[in-house]
């Protein structure tokens, strides 16, 4: 994504020895301008992009690098002006100069005291390749809570757009079926077996009675086998007689029309009980010998 | 031996205070103390969602753009695989999922999008640029050696007034309006004290010459 807009609301500052930091909200990114002599840098890292906020309070190592430099400095000027004062015996201008001097150098150690007693607050966005960082000195616990509270609640924003984007623009997964049925055309289709039929296969059939029991139609359950206890109320019907069954005599008595599928069928041939299987035994001749 | 440039690696999400990455212990949101330096900071963790862009295939995409759905659509400009998915709104090439690039409310391939930030008129400040009020300042302290203004004066007008400018343009703290402004007075000042100076010393030259 590009940021769309370029109104920025300024987030925090940090500060090197040679280089000051601003860090802005610029519409959907955190920008850290960097600033030293002659150029500015600008890193950004999308609010969507953003792995972890987090807040600590640790001391700006550049900040004391600073403080002691200058501390340095002013005291040893205020050596060399009390230096110059003694030697003068009551020069009134080394007096001065050495007096606002001290004051001055006292006044740097001092901040520098507290802040290593008190520290600072700093803000760290960690994005996915680098991370920015805000600075809040002494007096500035009140914007530290701002800023920090709309860094989160923009990362938090920032990644529910871009969910509910994600989501919209998702395709809709195709649906596979793992057990595809065979086409109705496959006898055809196949070759060697064209002009095949494909049957379907009848669902199992109930089980037949035992021969001479007489079932009555009523008795079967849903599942097709037998109930357990039929019904008292119906008398069971009498099968017609097999001459019936196997041959319809015409109206006029001349013509008789057989019906094949009644027929009875013969059961069938009984295997032979098998035998067992014994060794191979060759058969051996014994010839008498033969007399000379 | 030849030197070779090691990239430094991305800074990982770790501790603020030591930098540091613990390897057993996962950070959470809330307070959370440092496994490795033993300092204690507060964090909120995110769960970066997977940024992943559909490219449908040049053969079954539909142009949805022009109203023809169904038909097929034409090829990326830059990806001859890809479906297009609308045109380029500068240089009117089909661009596919992959190459679309928003901006303020209009798609751009990336070729157009690059040259709209070099030209800078995406809106959007370049990553790396001069910072001009910063050279005014730089120039109008050069300038306060003597003679040395004639030159360094004039340049440090130039430079505030682009200072200026870029501050106003790009909507930077006000310290540095100032720092640009305050640099273009020094500069003023310096030329005219400079170029008054001599043209005062070529004056007094002509008088003493007509003496």
């Amino acid at each position: 994504m590009v940021a769309e807009t370029r109104e920025r609301k300024l987030l925090g500052l940090d500060s090197f020895i040679y280089s000051r930091t601003s860090v802005y909200l610029a519409g959907d990114c955190i920008e850290a301008e960097t600033r030293d002599i002659a150029e500015i840098q600008r890193n950004r890292i999308y609010l969507d992009d953003v792995a972890m906020v987090t807040a600590s309070r640790r001391v700006n190592p550049s900040y004391i690098a600073q403080m002691l430099i200058v501390s340095a400095c002013l005291i040893v000027a205020l050596g060399l002006s009390i230096i110059g004062a003694v030697a003068g015996r009551g020069d009134q201008i080394m007096a001065i100069l050495a007096t606002s001097l001290g004051v001055g150098s006292a006044i740097l150690v001092g901040q520098l005291l507290i802040h290593l007693a008190v520290k600072e607050d700093v803000i760290t966005v960690y994005g996915r390749r680098r991370k920015i960082e805000m600075r809040f000195g002494l007096f500035k616990r009140q914007r530290f809570d701002d800023a920090y509270s709309l860094v989160l609640n923009s990362v938090r924003d920032a990644m529910a757009q871009t969910n509910a984007r994600l989501e919209r623009e998702r395709p809709p997964e195709p649906v596979v079926e793992m057990f595809a049925r065979p086409p109705a055309d496959l006898g055809s289709t196949v070759q060697g077996f064209e002009g095949s039929k494909v049957e379907q296969v009848p669902e199992e059939a109930p089980p037949m009675p035992p021969l001479g029991e007489v079932v009555p139609l009523d008795a079967t359950d849903s599942q097709g086998g037998r109930s357990a206890a039929p019904p008292t109320n119906v008398a069971p019907a009498e099968p017609p007689p097999f001459a019936e069954r196997a041959a319809t005599v015409s109206e006029d008595g001349l013509h008789v029309e057989y019906n094949p599928e009644a027929a009875p069928r013969k059961p069938p041939p009984a295997r032979p009980a098998a035998e067992p299987d014994l060794p191979f035994i060759p058969e051996i001749k014994i010839r008498p010998p033969e007399e000379k | 031996m030849a030197k070779i440039k090691v990239h430094k690696p991305y800074p990982r999400a770790g501790c603020p205070h030591c930098g540091g990455v613990p390897r057993t212990k996962k950070f959470h949101d809330g307070a959370n103390t440092c496994p490795i330096c033993g300092k204690v900071f507060d964090a909120m963790i995110f769960s970066l969602p997977a940024e992943i862009i559909y490219v449908k295939p040049a053969e079954q995409g539909a142009l949805e753009f022009d109203g023809r759905a169904n038909a097929p659509a034409a090829p990326c400009a830059k990806h001859e695989l890809n479906a297009s998915v609308g045109n380029c709104e500068r240089c009117g090439n089909f661009v596919c999922a992959l190459c679309q690039t928003p901006l303020n409310g209009q798609n751009f391939c990336t070729s157009c999008f690059e040259r709209l930030l070099e030209e800078g008129q995406a809106g959007i400040p370049p990553a790396r640029e001069r910072f001009h009020a910063g050279i005014a300042c730089l120039l109008a302290l050069v300038g306060f050696t003597p003679f040395l203004g004639l030159f360094f004066g004039p340049a440090t007008i130039f430079y505030g007034v682009k200072g200026m400018r870029q501050a106003w343009h790009e909507k930077m703290q006000n310290v540095v309006k100032f720092t640009a402004l305050f640099a273009l007075l020094i500069g003023i000042i310096e030329t005219l004290l400079n170029w008054g100076g001599m043209g005062y010393v070529i004056y007094l030259a002509i008088v003493a010459s007509k003496w």
